[in-house]
């Protein structure tokens, strides 16, 4: 193991390098360098981890870390810090170091330990880094397959429609009652296979473009979404309100009305009132996320088939019944999901459905920092 | 109602059976007494560089075999004679890229070809509506 | 309706300097089927400010669609329509003229300085308001709008 050791302070120097020796098993070789400069010239070397000091003669504190990561990003880093000096190891910590060692508090062999340890970690992290953007790149892939198939499908899908139509249109007549069934059952078919293809495109779509995210204002989305939906919402005498005040959420704007569209929508079309009725407004605020809840007084959904709604083309309900391909759900929890958000739900038959939407809420700063919810 | 019909449409599609639905489309939408076809890129500049033909409109996928749909927009609004011809592009993709492009490319409109044949020809109808009733183009040379 | 919805208003930018057509086209539109915003200028300068998002156009958004009257005080229609089709950022916004001009010379003009279309204005109140609807049936429910170029640029994979 090559460890390079960046302290300028010979009497330390000497004694980690004693500990080392002592401790280790395996051979160490232990490079010193007593300034910054000197060890970023040597950084390139076939070294398995750096010690460093942070009070150099030419690097003070936090500095000196984050020049050694930019020269070296594939090394581990143990920090090496003073009793006072806490805080700023902590803060070590999050701008990369592995571990930090207080002076004079560590002997040989929880020495070699942490040193082992970092290397170790820095290893996993890599493996970890590299697992992640194979994923990344594979679901990428798919979304960009789903997106040219879909939109492949579409062409036959035209003369698929087209050419079964023209044959209602002018051999009717010539047909029997079962030649018309058949005709009418392929129009039917093909007009399912259209929505279903549009449906797989929205998804795929969702997913192609990266989430841009900004300060999106949620009472703003859902009263889009109304207006736009006035038309409808007039037709089936349906009320749609907002519940006092809705805080803003640091969201991509699309993908935020995909998933209100989507649960506002199925509230008002799976309803059987007189007059249909969906709420919108928060349920709860804590630790940097919100909820929402979009409540409605429709038909509700019965316990056991509440996780399976939201797989993609589940429908509850006979096509006669209700039009719809299903896949409205889906693309709402995929949405919130890309926002590192949760879709979930809570409802009776018969008794209405809550759906509920956490969301990272804006505070201001736009930086991320925070565990999935 | 006159021009509607007597308008002459140069149709500019690979797929026989796109062509055989806008054949019945423009029919039902009363739309264009001759419709001049071509099923590839080639066939399109060498038929608009016929003088005996003269096309009032062009419809213009963007997917055609031998030239691309952009290079003979590209060369139709370079050419002397059909620089202010009409062309709506009309195609099966949505990407924006190829929407600026027909647009950049001085495409006058660009229509997504629907995938059910009764929206083909409302919008057919609202095309034609718009083009020969509303508009006014520019004389054919 | 033929193309994809935006999930916001389509945003039309009417240059015309007489009040009573202003009015006449601002109403056609609010009563049209598909999510809209009028913006109206009153001549070409302003026109050109507003595209460029200057002084008190600073929050102005761009046009999906421009509609342009020829005669223009201050500076021509004409010109108007050269300096939008020369510039980089707005020569692909889609231009309609619509201009009480019948002249074969105009028309030509216009769709040689890569004008979209042209349209004469009716006198007539009624078919004034027809013209009007029929131009967005087709440049909002069917056409495909082009996007401005930065997200497009985005896009392209």
């Amino acid at each position: 193991m090559r460890v390079m050791l960046v302290e300028d302070s010979s009497g330390d120097a000497r004694l980690i390098e004693e500990m080392l020796r002592e401790a280790q098993v395996a051979p160490v070789e232990v490079e010193q360098a007593n300034c910054l400069a000197g060890a970023l010239e040597r950084l390139g070397d076939g070294f398995d981890v750096v010690l460093l000091d942070l009070g150099l003669p030419d690097s003070q504190g936090l500095e000196t870390l984050l020049r050694t990561r930019e020269q070296a990003p594939h090394l581990p880093i143990v920090v090496l810090t003073g009793f006072d000096d806490q805080e700023q190891a902590l803060q070590a910590l999050q701008l990369g170091a592995q571990d930090y060692l207080i002076k004079g508090e560590f002997a040989g062999a929880p020495l070699s330990r942490t040193i082992r340890y970092a290397i170790e970690r820095h290893q996993t992290e890599g493996m970890l880094r590299q697992t992640l953007a194979e994923l990344e790149s594979r679901t990428a892939e798919m979304e960009t397959f789903t997106y040219s198939v879909s939109h492949d499908l579409k062409e036959p899908l035209r003369g698929l429609e087209a050419f079964s139509r023209f044959l209602v249109e002018d051999y009717a007549d010539v047909l029997d009652d079962q030649g018309r069934d058949y005709l009418n059952r392929i129009a039917k078919a093909s007009a399912r296979l259209k929505d279903m293809i549009e449906e797989l495109l929205t998804l795929a779509r969702l997913g192609r473009r990266p989430p841009q995210l900004e300060r999106v204002n949620i009472r703003r989305v859902v009263e889009d979404f109304l207006a736009a939906n006035e038309m409808r919402l007039k037709e089936s005498n349906a009320e749609a309100l907002i519940e006092g005040a809705l805080p803003d959420v640091l969201a991509d704007l699309t993908r935020v009305e995909q998933v209100f569209g989507n649960l506002i929508g199925n509230g008002l079309k799976f309803n059987k009132s007189a007059r249909p009725s969906v709420q919108v407004g928060l349920a709860d605020v804590t630790g940097g996320w919100v909820t929402f809840f979009v409540r409605d007084n429709g038909i509700g959904i019965a316990p056991e088939y509440q996780e399976r709604i939201f797989g993609i083309f589940q429908r509850l309900h006979i096509r006669e019944e209700y039009e719809g391909t299903g896949a409205g759900l889906a693309i709402a929890k995929r949405a919130a999901e890309a926002l590192g958000g949760r879709v979930w739900l809570e409802s009776e038959p018969g008794a209405g459905s809550t759906f509920y939407v956490c969301l990272p809420l804006w505070e201001g700063s736009g930086r991320i920092s925070r565990k999935r919810a | 109602m006159n021009r509607f019909r007597r308008a002459t449409i140069f149709l500019a599609e690979d797929n026989p059976d796109d062509i055989e639905i806008a054949r019945r489309a423009f029919k039902r939408a009363g739309l264009g007494s001759e419709l001049i076809v071509a099923r590839d890129g080639e066939e399109a500049l060498r038929l608009l560089a016929d003088e005996r033909l003269r096309p009032d409109f062009v419809l213009l996928d963007i997917k055609l075999p031998k030239i691309d749909g952009f290079e003979v927009l590209a060369q139709i609004r370079a050419s002397e004679r059909h620089a202010a011809l009409p062309v709506v592009v009309m195609s099966a993709s949505s990407r924006e890229e190829d929407v600026l492009r027909s647009y950049q490319l001085g495409g006058n409109s660009y229509v997504q070809k629907p995938v059910v044949f009764q929206e083909f020809m409302e919008a057919l109808e609202i095309m034609g509506s718009y083009w020969f009733k509303v508009a006014r183009l520019p004389r054919s040379r | 309706m033929v193309r994809e919805q935006l999930g916001r208003p389509v945003e039309i930018l009417l240059i015309e300097d007489n009040p009573g057509d202003v009015r006449l086209t601002r109403e056609a539109f609010i009563d049209g089927k598909v999510w809209n915003n009028l913006h109206n200028v009153p001549d070409g300068v302003e026109a050109l400010a507003f595209l460029d998002r200057r002084g008190e156009y600073a929050g102005a958004p761009r046009p999906d669609l421009i509609l342009l009257d020829l005669n223009l005080p201050k500076r021509d229609g004409r010109e108007i329509l050269a300096d939008i089709k020369a510039d980089g950022r707005f020569a692909a916004i889609p231009v309609v003229v619509l201009t009480t001009s019948r002249a074969e010379e105009d028309v030509l003009r216009s769709y040689g300085l890569h004008a979209n279309c042209y349209v004469v204005k009716p006198i007539d109140l009624d078919q004034f308001i027809k013209v009007v609807k029929s131009i967005e049936s087709f440049w909002l429910c069917i056409v495909q709008l082009p996007p401005a170029m930065e997200s497009a640029a985005g896009r392209a994979a």
